[in-house]
């Protein structure tokens, strides 16, 4: 042990050296950068910018003074629980349909996946196309159909809006959720329902007891990451509607994109965008505590970790 | 074998930092190229220099000239030129991006009309009057001059004449039974009625009133249409108690109930609003720019070949006032330039007499030289400039102030509010004037 050479004593740290580098560059110091940005406030002459420390002015001026923060905020919260509600139930569903057998279930399950393929651009494009009044073709197949009198302005009103882009974001995003409880049914032995269904589970109580309990893992996880990524919805509300009309789909990420790049005040963006992250972080925290409650880990590990605690 | 491990580790550190150092030094070797390059050549003294222009892509350039007459240039100066062409508001973001964060990524921009005080508080910008010669100053349309001068400097020589105009659909009011063209917004107001029950139309017009400066845009034509500012002539808002804004309001309120213009205008570009008349879908475009006419007769691109018009005047209260928008666009070059002689040489091609007459014979754009306006070649190429010399007679941009971009923001969010009917028009200006105050006085550059 003790003719240890300095690089065996130090190979760990070699090792990750270069993914600590990348860490620190890439991302730990935008992250500080942009803290310190939010805590000015930000003047621009020539090529100087010039700081103007201000604590968290700046978060308490956007809660306090920006009229659009808090809507954002609102909106942001009521897209991305709908938005996630939907994709894991409809993907769950979807996925227990494809998780049987049946004619072409391959070309199906290939099939599914094509929406998230998709660049979010295209989409956002194609669905504003799909709801254009004039040419669209919802308003075609409805008006065909007799389902409709007049040609509806899906994107012209605050909520047809909003609905519309929360429509585009499931269409796209809800083949992920089957992709992955796919695979995660998969892993579920047969020998459990058939078990089951001796002792008289139905589908219904089959999915409850049997089918939930062992995806939970996996739903948790598409949970927390659909709903970062719902909270980084962008590109949808930039081909669709720009925020509007009326702030009705002004999400916070779009709204401060605009409070950077068009208003140049990077000093109250950067504060907003701690607090989105805040916001994210508090409802990954939650959903944990949700999924993973006390009810979860058996009680015998529970207390053999105990155990080790104390011994330790 | 760990030690071969770490080496190799430190291996794949070192050497991407080298590549990386490499090419650093590989660009000034580039330089070293052309000094050589200057030396080699001689007697063209740009050989070699490479300036970098970034514009956004002029509305009715359907065909390539800038790009093409970028590359005549570089030709014939031996100045290589890095064009980057987007959208306005693509443009636009990168332009502030760069100039926020120091600059010295390009050498010629976009000067947008809206963007002249906010520039040049901040010193994005410089003069140009030691580059800008008498032929210049007295040969470009003065207006377009003095717009981009402040304190009797020029910052901008513009490139893109960009003013709307009231152009119609003849043969959809003909269907409808309209002998002539809505001349007064009571008039559009009544013939939307006529275009409706007669089953031509089931709007009078549409427009942008979206989300974004386009649509402020187009909410300034209507104020000023109605005699209103947003503005006073102190910088201060004014939206609460000038009587033109009021009545622009309440005909915009109006107008959204009656259907008058379509439910849309809340969330459609120019594109979009271009294509809409293109396919026919409505008669009246209020502020279309030059380049529509031509485009109207386009068949790969529109369905009413032959049947559009200009008209003599552009709508407004009473008839009698006579406004349209202008929004020109200029190149200026920014303070961190590093190759401001270059630089100058590419604004001064591009805005050349010469070159201003070949785009206007090739797209029809508008001039940005005065005696372009007398030229028969292009007065018989474009007759309906006389209409569009008629409808200037008063032709208006954005207010000089420099909280511009939080300006437009507020007003085209409040508008959307009050043109839906979830305020009256009363409350919303109300609360117009109050976000306006707010922005004016918490501008800080921040």
């Amino acid at each position: 042990m003790k003719n240890k050479s300095y690089f065996d004593r130090h190979l760990g740290q070699f090792l990750i050296a270069p993914g600590t580098l990348v860490i620190f560059g890439v991302m730990l110091t935008p992250i500080f950068y942009a803290f310190y940005i939010s805590l000015n406030k930000l003047t621009f002459r020539g090529e100087n910018t010039l700081y103007d420390f201000v604590g968290f002015g700046n978060y308490v001026d956007i809660v306090a003074k920006d009229p659009w923060f808090s809507k954002s905020i609102l909106t942001t919260l009521e897209f991305t629980l709908l938005t996630v509600a939907a994709e894991i139930v409809l993907g769950i569903g979807i996925a227990l349909v494809l998780n049987k057998e049946f004619f072409g279930r391959g070309f199906v399950r290939g099939l599914m996946i094509l929406p998230w393929a998709m660049p979010t651009v295209v989409n956002a494009v194609m669905w504003k196309w799909i709801l254009n009044p004039n040419y669209g073709a919802a308003n075609g197949i409805l008006l065909k159909l007799g389902l409709i009198e007049n040609k509806v302005y899906w994107l012209a009103t605050p909520r047809g809006a909003f609905l519309s882009i929360l429509v585009a974001n499931v269409w796209k995003e809800t083949p992920y959720v089957v992709l992955l409880t796919i695979a995660a049914l998969s892993t579920i032995p047969e020998d459990l329902y058939e078990a089951g269904s001796i002792d008289g589970a139905g589908g219904w109580k089959a999915f409850w007891k049997i089918t939930l309990p062992l995806i939970k893992q996996v739903v948790l996880i598409l949970t927390i990451t659909k709903t970062i990524w719902a909270f980084q919805t962008f590109d949808l509300v930039v081909v669709m509607t720009s925020g509007g009309p009326e702030n009705s789909t002004n999400l916070l990420s779009y709204y401060i994109y605009r409070v950077a790049f068009k208003m140049n005040r990077f000093g109250s963006a950067a504060a907003m965008s701690y607090s989105l992250s805040m916001l994210c972080f508090l409802l990954t925290f939650i959903y944990i505590k949700v999924f993973m409650g006390s009810g979860d880990e058996p009680k015998q590990d529970k207390l053999a970790k105990k155990q080790r605690r104390q011994l330790r | 074998m760990k030690k071969i491990l770490v080496l190799l580790l430190v291996f794949a550190l070192v050497v991407p930092l080298a590549v990386a150092c490499g090419n650093g030094g590989s660009d000034v070797n580039e330089g070293d190229g052309v000094n050589e390059d200057i030396d080699e050549g001689g007697d063209n003294p740009w050989a070699g220099t490479k300036i970098t222009v970034i514009l956004p892509d002029h509305e009715m350039d359907n065909i390539g000239l800038h790009r093409d007459k970028t590359l005549q240039f570089t030709e014939e100066t031996g100045i290589e030129v890095e064009l980057i062409n987007k959208g306005w508001e693509a443009a636009a973001d990168d332009i502030l991006g760069d100039l926020v964060t120091g600059g010295g990524s390009y050498d010629v921009i976009e000067f947008d009309n809206a963007w002249i005080a906010k520039f040049i508080a901040n010193e994005w910008v410089i003069p140009l009057d030691e580059f800008i010669t008498p032929d210049i100053k007295s040969g470009l349309l003065p207006g377009l001059y003095n717009k981009f001068s402040v304190g009797g400097k020029c910052y901008g020589i513009a490139w893109n004449n960009d003013t709307r105009f009231y152009m119609y659909n003849d043969q959809m009011l003909e269907d409808a039974g309209l002998s002539e063209p809505p001349k007064t917004w009571d008039e559009v107001l009544a013939a939307a009625k006529v275009l409706q029950s007669s089953g031509v139309s089931d709007i009078a017009y549409l427009d942008t009133y979206k989300q974004e400066q386009m649509g402020c845009n187009e909410l300034l034509f209507v104020i000023y249409s109605f005699g209103g500012e947003l503005i006073d002539g102190s910088g201060n808002p004014v939206a609460n108690t000038n009587a033109g804004v009021r009545e622009a309001y309440d005909f915009l309120a109006q107008a959204y109930k009656e259907r008058v213009f379509s439910p849309d205008a809340l969330i459609s570009d120019y594109e979009e609003v271009a294509d809409a008349f293109f396919a026919g879908t409505f008669p009246l475009f209020l502020q279309a720019w030059p380049g529509v006419y031509a485009d109207s007769n386009d068949g790969s691109r529109s369905k009413i070949v032959g049947q559009v018009s200009v008209a003599d005047f552009s709508v407004s209260k009473t008839g009698a006032e006579q406004t349209v928008l202008t929004l020109p666009e200029a190149m200026a070059i920014p303070t961190t330039s590093q190759n401001k002689e270059a630089a100058w040489e590419y604004i001064k091609y591009m805005s050349s007499i010469e070159f201003d007459k070949e785009r206007a014979l090739a797209i029809g754009s508008l001039p940005i030289w005065s005696d372009l306006y007398n030229d028969p070649q292009l007065l018989a190429l474009y007759p309906y400039w006389e209409q569009f010399g008629k409808q200037a007679q008063s032709a208006k941009g954005y207010p000089d102030i420099l909280w511009v971009d939080d300006f437009a923001d507020v007003v085209a969010k409040v508008s959307q509010k009050i043109l839906a009917g979830n305020t009256t028009v009363a409350a919303g200006l109300d609360e117009m004037q109050q976000l306006l105050q707010d922005a004016k006085d918490n501008y800080v550059d921040e």
